[in-house]
C-alpha cells in the first residue's frame, strides 16, 4: 500500500523544532508522598489475643534471694460452671457483701436471669480483688501479684473461655464498648485442666 | 560590565533541574510494597476455623500460627503455618504425638524468623470457637511440648 502523501501543511515553511514536553511529575509525587504515610498508619487489625500459659509445677528451682517474695502467693482460681455461674477461690477481699454466694472453698457469682453468665459482674469482682488486695504492699513483694488461674468442666466450648478471658485480664473499660484502652488486670493467666478446689 | 549568557549555557540552565525519576521509581516501589500489605492480616485462618469473638485489643504478632478445629471426638484437624490441613485422633495417653511432632519441626524455622527475642517460643493458636475446653488444653500441651511456651489464643473483634 502506498504511503499517504505527506499533509499540505508540512510542506508549507519551515516549522519551529517541537519542544520535548516534561512530564510533570511533581503531582504524581505529592500523591504518593501522601499515600505512603496514609498506608503506612492504616495497617488493618483484625484479630487480636490472648496470652495464656500452662500451670507450672513447683514453681521452678530459681534460688532465693534478698529481693524474692517474701509473702505466700495469692493462688487466685477462677472456675467457669456450665450452669453459667463462676466460682472465685482464694480471694482476699471479696465477701458475699459484693453480691458473691458462698459454695464450697469459694464465692459464686450466679448467672443472670436468662441462664447466661454475668460478665460484667465477674469483670467488677475481679477488679476489685486485684485493686484491693495488696492492700499497703507493693506487688513484688508476692511472687503472683497479676496471675490468676482459669479452669473449666471439659465439655465448655472455647468461645466461653475467651469470653471470660476477655474479664480476667482487663479491667472494665471508662465505656463499656470500646476495649481499646481498658486497663490491664490479671496479665498472667493460666489455663488449668478440671475445677479447682481450695 | 555584565555578560549575556550564551545561548548554549542557557539552554543547560534551563534543563538543569532535579531529576526525580530515580526517587519516583522508589516510592512507587514502596506504594506496591505497602498497598500487598494493606490487605494482608498476620492471621489467614483457613475455611471452617473460626476464632472466637473477644473484646481484648492485643495485637497478633507475625509469628507461627496453629490452626485447630474438633472434626469428631477426640479427633481434630489442624493447619500449621502454611502447610496443608492434618487431622489426627488423640492417643488416649500421649494426646495428640503427630501435632506435637510436626511443631517440632517448624520450631527452629519459627525461631529463625522472628527477630524480636521475646517472640522466640510464641505461636498464635487459632482455635475454631466450638473447639471444646479439653481439646484447647491438649492442644497447648502438644504446643508446649514442642517448645512454644508462649501462647498466644487468636481471637476476632
Amino acid at each position: 500500500m502506498p504511503g499517504l502523501p505527506p499533509s499540505g501543511r508540512k510542506k508549507r515553511g519551515k516549522r519551529p523544532p517541537e519542544r520535548e514536553e516534561k512530564l510533570n511529575l511533581i503531582v504524581c509525587m505529592n500523591l504518593i508522598c501522601i499515600l505512603i504515610p496514609a498506608l503506612l498508619s492504616m495497617q488493618i487489625q483484625d484479630f487480636y489475643r490472648h496470652d495464656v500459659e500452662l500451670p507450672t509445677r513447683g514453681g521452678g528451682g530459681a534460688p532465693p534471694s534478698s529481693s524474692a517474695p517474701k509473702r505466700p502467693p495469692f493462688n487466685l482460681k477462677l472456675t467457669i460452671n456450665p450452669d453459667g455461674s463462676f466460682m472465685i477461690v482464694n480471694a482476699k477481699v471479696l465477701s458475699t457483701a459484693d453480691g458473691l454466694l458462698k459454695r464450697g472453698p469459694g464465692l459464686v457469682v450466679p448467672p443472670l436471669g436468662n441462664g447466661e453468665p454475668d460478665l460484667r459482674k465477674l469483670q467488677r469482682v475481679l477488679q476489685k480483688e486485684h485493686s484491693q488486695r495488696l492492700a499497703s504492699d507493693p506487688p513484688d513483694a508476692y511472687p503472683d501479684p497479676d496471675q490468676i488461674t482459669v479452669s473449666a468442666p471439659g465439655d465448655v466450648d472455647f468461645q466461653r473461655v475467651a469470653s471470660t478471658l476477655d474479664c480476667v485480664r482487663f479491667e472494665v473499660p471508662a465505656s463499656y464498648g470500646d476495649w481499646t484502652n481498658a486497663k490491664d488486670m490479671f496479665s498472667v493467666i493460666s489455663l488449668s485442666p478440671g475445677a479447682v478446689g481450695g | 560590565m555584565a555578560l549575556y549568557p550564551s545561548k548554549r549555557r542557557e539552554k543547560e540552565e534551563e534543563d538543569a533541574e532535579m531529576n526525580i525519576t530515580s526517587l519516583m521509581d522508589t516510592f512507587t516501589i514502596i506504594l506496591v510494597f505497602l498497598i500487598r500489605q494493606f490487605g494482608t492480616s498476620s492471621i489467614e485462618p483457613a475455611e471452617g476455623y473460626r476464632p472466637p469473638i473477644a473484646n481484648t485489643r492485643l495485637a497478633v504478632d507475625r509469628i507461627l500460627t496453629l490452626q485447630v478445629k474438633e472434626v469428631g471426638r477426640d479427633a481434630v484437624a489442624y493447619v500449621i503455618g502454611t502447610k496443608p490441613s492434618k487431622a489426627e485422633r488423640k492417643d488416649a495417653r500421649l494426646g495428640y504425638q503427630q501435632l506435637r511432632a510436626d511443631l517440632k519441626l517448624e520450631k527452629t524455622l519459627a525461631d529463625a524468623s522472628v527477630t524480636d527475642e521475646t517472640l522466640k517460643g510464641a505461636i498464635n493458636i487459632v482455635c475454631d470457637r466450638r473447639l471444646t475446653y479439653s481439646t484447647l488444653l491438649e492442644v497447648m500441651k502438644s504446643a508446649a511440648g514442642a517448645g512454644f511456651y508462649k501462647l498466644k489464643l487468636a481471637t476476632q473483634p
